[in-house]
């Protein structure tokens, strides 16, 4: 194998190893929750505070894990948003009096536990750690 | 305290309360907003207002006190469908005073997720932004284009506000109504309005969002010692004294009223946010029974694009008043003294502009937005006004000495550095 060759090797490894550390971020609730899925519209539509109660009725809590990897790619595949713009628009709501802005989760660990306790939450991991307490309602 | 101490202090809050709120159960939430900012006007012959509610106009100057402001907030929202807030916000009023001001205190009732009806003190939504008039944070531009934001200084309404939201078509349509009463100051004077009530409809769906609203204040104008209106008033008054008048008594009654003055504004206005491209606008047309708080028009549009962390925009605008004409008969004398020479100039100078004067104001701004951290961006402006018809009369955002001796040339720029934060 020649030089060059070790080196395109290493590249497309790196390449491989880069795209698997990037999350799959996935829509999920309580596995005893009502919900079914959601389209990608209405999982924005929830984060921007637009839909509030789910198709069958009871209030929509959504939940959003603090900065991290699944948090930018939550909000760059799913939302589409900038963390700015998330902020901004939810600045809004909240200084207008017109809604609150998402609850703040430290981790997947504490979002599995919110979710278990209350099937109005609907939050988001990364596909890989989605087990049996959890359902999934959207996946990109 | 000096400017850099009340920022000072506004930023020790900040962080204090910061710390306070982590310690809060779930149900209270205080949190709250601000905005630094410098502010500088070029023309040594025009005063210039960022905001028509206060006193601090830029007379080719640098001012620290135009867009600062911080305001705080408490909601209260326990299980149930009660909740409550409370909002103070401090910023120079046109008394010169920093004393915070109540913006909300209400008692909120959601019987379910698409009905919110606020009893008490809220904000009046008027036009598109007029709900976080105050939060630059949540606006491209430094401030609210003036041109349609100056139509209405009203913020907060005393009664009843209620908004039904739901699902219609391909979006979310949103009906809001308020009525109750109302008090502003404006470098006019103190407006008083016991009566007023508005409705508006917005429909969004993705990108777009679509709003019609309608609003109607009725109520009066108390102006300042000595301030033009008041000078204007006076002169009217002596025209009739004097006999230089014939009907001076008729028309100060019938159209120069202060109290019971009913404005209606019809306003529209869209927006489209696609997370790249921005463009947003609003139209206004604001009818008034009274040619001392006159009737105007105006509108805006804004155009931006999200380049990362930046955002550079574009604002165009106009504004120009509506009123109908006003017809005071002068009977000169055969032998006027200088005074009344002067008194009459005035007067019919006030009879071909209709008052309030045929004024019309063009914006053109460029500004970039700068989210460079989290809960905080930093805005850039630079304004451009051009005035036209500056014989008589004068606005609320640029004011100069009006008259053939005026030495304004009608056009002055104006720059904007503001620090917007949440927290």
């Amino acid at each position: 194998m020649t030089r060059m060759h070790r080196h395109l090797g290493s590249i497309v490894l790196c390449a491989i190893g880069v795209l698997a550390a990037r999350a799959e971020p996935v829509l999920v609730a309580g596995s005893k929750s009502p919900a079914v899925s959601f389209s990608r519209q209405q999982v924005q539509d929830i984060y921007y505070l637009r839909l509030k109660e789910f198709p069958g009725g009871g209030v929509i809590v959504p939940l959003m894990l603090e900065a991290g990897p699944v948090r930018q790619d939550f909000l760059d595949k799913v939302l589409n948003k900038s963390e700015a713009q998330l902020k901004s628009h939810w600045a809004r709501l909240n200084f207008t009096g017109k809604g609150v802005a998402p609850q703040q989760v430290a981790s997947t660990a504490e979002l599995k536990r919110l979710l278990a306790a209350n099937p109005h939450m609907v939050g988001y991991l990364d596909r890989a750690e989605a087990d049996a307490s959890v359902k999934i309602l959207y996946a990109p | 305290m000096g400017r850099w101490g009340l920022v000072a202090l506004a930023l020790c809050n900040a962080m204090a309360m910061q710390v306070r709120a982590e310690a809060l159960p779930d149900w209270v939430k205080l949190d709250g907003f601000g905005t630094v900012g410098v502010y500088h006007a070029d023309d040594p012959h025009a005063t210039v207002r960022s905001d028509i509610r206060t006193s601090a106009g830029a007379r080719n100057e640098t001012r620290f006190d135009a867009d600062s402001l911080f305001a705080v907030q408490l909601k209260l929202r326990p299980a149930g469908p009660f909740n409550a807030g409370f909002q103070l916000i401090s910023k120079k009023e046109v008394n010169s005073s920093h004393r915070p001001r109540v913006q909300w205190a209400y008692l909120g009732w959601e019987p379910s997720s698409e009905i919110n009806i606020k009893l008490g003190r809220a904000l009046a939504p008027v036009f598109l932004m007029s709900d976080y008039n105050d939060l630059y944070y949540a606006q491209i531009s430094a401030q609210p284009p003036g041109q349609v934001y100056s139509n209405n200084s009203i913020t907060f309404n005393d009664g009843v506000t209620g908004q039904w939201e739901r699902h219609f078509g391909a979006g979310v349509l949103g009906i809001e109504g308020y009525y109750g009463k109302t008090r502003v100051d404006v470098s006019l004077g103190e407006i008083e309005v016991p009566k007023q009530a508005g409705l508006s409809a917005k429909w969004t769906s993705g990108p777009l969002l679509l709003r019609l609203g309608y609003s109607r204040p009725k109520g009066g104008l108390k102006p300042f010692a000595g301030n033009s209106v008041d000078q204007f008033l006076s002169l009217v008054r002596d025209a009739q004294q004097l006999g230089l008048c014939s009907n001076c008594n008729q028309v100060y009654r019938e159209r120069f009223k202060l109290t019971d003055v009913v404005n209606k504004m019809v306003s529209v206005g869209f927006s489209w946010d696609d997370d790249t491209h921005v463009v947003q606008g609003e139209w206004v047309s604001r009818k008034s029974d009274s040619a001392i708080l006159s009737g105007s028009g105006g509108w805006y549009l804004l155009g931006a694009r999200r380049i990362g962390d930046f955002t550079p925009y574009l604002v165009l605008g106009s504004l120009k008043p509506i009123a109908e004409p006003v017809d005071l008969k002068l009977t000169p004398p055969p032998q006027a003294t200088p005074g009344q020479m002067a008194l009459l100039s005035a007067l019919a100078a006030a009879n071909a502009t209709n008052v309030t004067g045929q004024y019309h104001r063009d914006q053109l701004a460029l500004g970039l937005r700068w989210d460079f951290s989290s809960n905080m961006a930093l805005k850039l402006q630079w304004d451009q006004y051009k005035v036209k018809n500056r014989f008589w009369g004068s606005s609320n955002k640029v004011e100069f000495r009006m008259g053939p001796q005026s030495q304004f040339d009608g056009k002055v720029n104006t720059y904007t550095a503001n620090l917007d934060f949440i927290f």
